[in-house]
């Protein structure tokens, strides 16, 4: 009786085994079809068999910048700016190999601007020179309407606003009785055909701003 | 219709061929319980390097608001994880040392991967695909019998028809952990050819000067030279869609083994992506033969058996 049982077990595992490595191989490769039946009908199936690996493709051809433009509500005219990505990335690089913390504030902020911007613009053409008849600062706000409500949206820019929170306080700066405005802006990188020419101008382009928010002092700090 | 029953039989057959082999021992037994140990003493150390930002990373007061995700669906259990996340890690810890000596066996590798994708998804934000491999690694690991070495208590005899299957899923399992690292690289190597940018022989150019992804002052001598950027882009290239199928090749497997080292080093020092890379070479291990890491094993002497 155990002998059969035992029998029926590996039976069972080797069916299992190919089940779910059809299920696998069909979600992870890039082929949309299939993989979005899968991911549709089962979409817990991705989260446990891994996720997509790019490694780096397609690479960025740009490199983003965020601002916190902080100004005094009572006298507007009058504000400050401070950029954060480009600082973290220095202090990431100065302090190879050891710089755990270094590495977790860019994830943690890079990824919350990455999926804040997704979600903005989906595939939507993002502001640049080129699109005549509106400025950068209304064609983002149009865009930025149809995610208000998202609750993904929503919790990426809490977190950057939590975070703006962290830099005034690191700045020794008071928060109370100030709002802030959040811009994100992409600045190329020298295009390949481009990497000769030293009179290229990496022009950044604002990519996302929102309107200026009073700073709050009762959420999370750290 | 013929043609169907036949080739139905023939997948039959050699499925019921393959069966019995893969019952007959368990082939990768000693990489096994090296990477058993391997994967938790990495995990151990990323917490104990993390220990610092742990508060930023999974308490309540952390200024990041955390993605929804299933713990969202228990009534207390996320909020009471990260309120009191210093006891989570504390506990999670314990079940790493446990299962470093391989003290509970299975449970403990089962609780293990709960544990560790609990953790995972309080903070996704910093997860890169180390941290997803050795969630996979953990997940197969519950089904393999990696606790004939490096245990503190050595497991009893049991009969032949539980050995038959335990030998089976061992060998699932080990297979599965390869072909995953097989099937990252492939569809890494798939997405490559279809972009311009890799094609073109770009993306080594565009992706040395991603700032935030700057690890020495030599990513920007290398951009001044095209053609290294053109040797690695392509290297690069081939490796990824090369690797996942001659790798089963015994005369290929250690030049690739080899390139892979190097591509991954490469990716560690230029890059700053550390934890990645150690856990995909830490896979690379399962493609050497058992008797050979025997032999090793004995070399090295008797200290490291315990």
């Amino acid at each position: 009786m155990k002998g059969y049982f035992y029998r029926i077990l590996s039976s069972i595992a080797i069916l299992i085994f190919l089940l779910y490595w059809t299920g696998v191989i069909v979600s992870t490769l890039p082929s949309k079809y299939i993989r979005n039946i899968i991911t549709d009908k089962v979409p817990r199936f991705k989260t446990v068999s891994g996720f997509g690996w790019r490694l780096f493709t397609p690479p960025h051809t740009y490199n983003h910048r965020l601002y916190f433009i902080v100004r005094d509500i009572k006298a507007p005219q009058k504000s400050d700016t401070v950029e954060v990505l480009e600082n973290i990335t220095r202090q990431k690089q100065q302090k190879v190999p050891f710089n755990q913390k270094e590495r977790a504030m860019d994830y943690l902020v890079q990824i919350n601007v990455t999926e804040m911007l997704r979600r903005v613009w989906g595939f939507k053409q993002m502001p640049g020179e080129d699109i005549p008849g509106t400025t950068d600062s209304s064609y983002i706000a149009k865009a930025v309407v149809d995610q208000v409500s998202s609750s993904v949206y929503r919790d990426c820019l809490a977190t950057l606003h939590n975070y703006c929170k962290v830099v005034l306080n690191e700045q020794k700066m008071d928060i109370r009785g100030k709002e802030v405005k959040i811009i994100v802006t992409r600045k190329p990188i020298r295009p390949y055909k481009e990497r000769n020419n030293k009179q290229f101008i990496q022009k950044e382009t604002p990519v996302f701003e929102t309107a200026y928010q009073q700073l709050r002092n009762d959420a999370a700090t750290n | 219709m013929k043609l169907l029953t036949n080739s139905y039989g023939t997948m039959l057959q050699l499925i019921k061929h393959y069966k019995v082999w893969l019952e007959k021992d368990n082939y990768k037994v000693l990489y096994l319980a090296f990477l058993r140990v391997a994967i938790s003493v990495w995990l151990l150390q990323e917490l104990i390097f993390n220990l610092p930002i742990l508060e930023l990373l999974y308490s309540s007061s952390s200024f990041v608001i955390p993605q929804k995700n299933f713990l969202n669906w228990l009534p207390w259990g996320y909020s009471l994880i990260r309120t009191h996340y210093m006891w989570f890690i504390v506990c999670y810890m314990g079940v790493i040392i446990l299962n470093i000596f391989g003290i509970g066996r299975w449970v403990t590798g089962l609780l293990l991967f709960v544990m560790t994708h609990i953790l995972q998804k309080m903070n996704l934000t910093v997860l890169d695909g180390g941290d997803v491999m050795a969630r996979l690694i953990l997940l197969y690991l519950i089904f393999a019998d990696s606790y004939q070495y490096f245990v503190l208590f050595k497991q009893k005899k049991i009969n032949n028809a539980r050995q038959k299957v335990s030998n089976l899923l061992s060998n699932l399992a080990a297979f599965s952990i390869m072909l995953h690292l097989c099937l990252a690289y492939f569809t890494s190597g798939l997405l490559k050819i279809n972009d311009p940018y890799w094609w073109k022989g770009e993306a080594i150019y565009y992706t040395l000067q991603m700032e935030r992804f700057i690890g020495t002052p030599l990513n920007k001598y290398i951009i001044q030279h095209p053609w290294i950027e053109l040797i690695i882009n392509y290297a690069v290239l081939a490796f990824e869609l090369i690797f996942p199928v001659l790798v089963w090749i015994k005369k290929c497997r250690k030049p690739l083994l080899i390139m892979g080292i190097l591509f991954h080093i490469g990716i560690f020092i230029f890059l700053m992506i550390y934890g990645f890379q150690v856990v995909f070479v830490l896979i690379y291990g399962l493609f050497l033969p058992n008797n050979k890491l025997v032999r090793l094993k004995e070399k090295a002497g008797n200290y490291i058996r315990f």
